[in-house]
């Protein structure tokens, strides 16, 4: 983060209407002045995306809205170590996986509902194709769940979060090569798994 | 021949990035498509199993509520206290105690001194022997008042006795600002008579 922006943010207050529009750098810096509003509107800017990479960690509701609950009370304590140097969505990616990663060790085997499935419309055009999608969606959730974490922590942030291969590799730390390693593994396990 | 796409090769095959010079050996290695061709199909899979059910649309106020709640209790909740804070107290404190032991062993010896000219005094030993020999040395000694002296000093730990034998002047300083008036007096006294006799 730039130290000009930063120190306009701090030295210009901003109203709540002026926060609800800030960028997230300027919301940073007025939480890290005082500004209670901003944390919130951080809080309501990130909490579904946040919300989204908890469920694919561990894939049940209740699990995961305690996780991104504990993501934010982390970033309330945290953000006064936040550089900057990316974006505060990514940060918050990696205190969230952080969390899930340490969720997912303390609880093994995983919790994933045994019945969990796609609702299948039988008026679709097509229930049987349909069920067999679901049924194949079913199985990829398993598989993925008895990926190794990190591998798992790859393909979650690479399919669904869309990041970059530098931004996984900036939230679990380590090269890109390796990144791109472990997105490699990860599906070829997957691969594996599925034939099995 | 060139070799086959490494992992990274084929992950960057995948994101259609990769390097003219390795898409001319994809191109014409059996292997590699298959590989990266099987790649390609297990994110359709994957695409397919996107599914995170959209919670209630009142869960999100109710979620803020509860971060609200729990950020509230995080700065009501008092600081917690570090190990090492711990630490650094409890060596402050054997740091003080060392050096009021220190100035109550010095005021024991000047006083045995005093009363007992004649009796025999320790050689000085290197510091890291010096609790053992102290203790030995100390074991020769006949009279209450050296038993007295050399049961305190067997009592401490190595550190302390380089504390008493060498206290650094913060330990010291505090030791003396634990004294009441009274002892700080007594205190005074005693060094000067101490030092009256080292004139002599």
């Amino acid at each position: 983060m730039d130290a000009e922006p930063v120190a306009q943010a701090v030295a210009a207050p901003a109203t709540a209407l002026d926060l609800a529009a800030a960028e997230d750098r300027v919301l940073v810096a007025a939480f890290l002045a005082g500004s209670q509003d901003a944390f919130q509107v951080i809080v309501t800017r990130h909490q579904r995306a946040v919300y989204q990479v908890c469920y694919r960690f561990v894939r049940n509701h209740e699990d995961a809205s305690d996780l991104a609950q504990d993501v934010f009370l982390r970033a309330f304590k945290g953000l006064k170590n936040f550089k900057g140097d990316s974006a505060l969505s990514t940060w918050l990616y990696r205190v969230g996986v952080n969390c899930c990663l340490n969720r997912i060790a303390a609880r093994r085997p995983d919790t994933e509902p045994l019945l969990e499935s796609r609702h299948v419309d039988p008026r679709s055009d097509d229930p049987f194709r349909a069920l067999a999608r679901s049924e194949k969606a079913t199985e990829v959730k398993r598989a993925i769940a008895q990926l190794p974490p990190r591998q798992r922590a790859t393909l979650l942030l690479r399919v669904y979060q869309e990041l970059s291969h530098e931004e996984i590799a900036g939230i679990l730390g380590g090269s890109v090569g390796a990144a791109k390693a472990n997105f490699f593994h990860a599906l070829s396990n997957l691969k594996r798994l599925l034939q099995s | 021949m060139t070799t086959h796409l490494s992992p990274q090769e084929s992950v960057t095959a995948l994101d259609d990035v990769l390097p003219e010079s390795r898409q001319a050996h994809l191109k014409s290695c059996a292997s590699c498509q298959t590989e990266v061709d099987g790649l390609r199909a297990m994110m359709v899979d994957l695409g397919d199993a996107e599914d995170v059910p959209e919670p209630s649309p009142l869960f999100w106020d109710h979620f803020q509520s509860r971060v609200q709640a729990a950020v509230q209790g995080e700065m009501v909740r008092p600081a917690r206290v570090s190990w090492w804070s711990i630490v650094a107290s409890v060596r402050g404190a054997v740091a003080a105690v060392a050096a009021v032991a220190a100035a109550a062993t010095v005021a024991a010896v000047t006083i045995a001194v005093a009363l007992y000219p004649g009796a025999p005094v320790a050689p000085v030993a290197p510091m890291e022997d010096a609790q053992v020999a102290v203790a030995d040395d100390a074991m020769a000694l006949e009279t209450a008042e050296w038993a007295f002296v050399s049961g305190m000093l067997d009592s401490f730990e190595p550190n302390d006795v380089r504390e008493v034998l060498a206290p650094s002047t913060l330990a010291v300083d505090n030791a003396f600002a634990s004294l009441t008036s009274g002892e700080r007096e007594v205190f005074a006294k005693l060094l000067s008579a101490d030092l009256a006799q080292g004139m002599e």
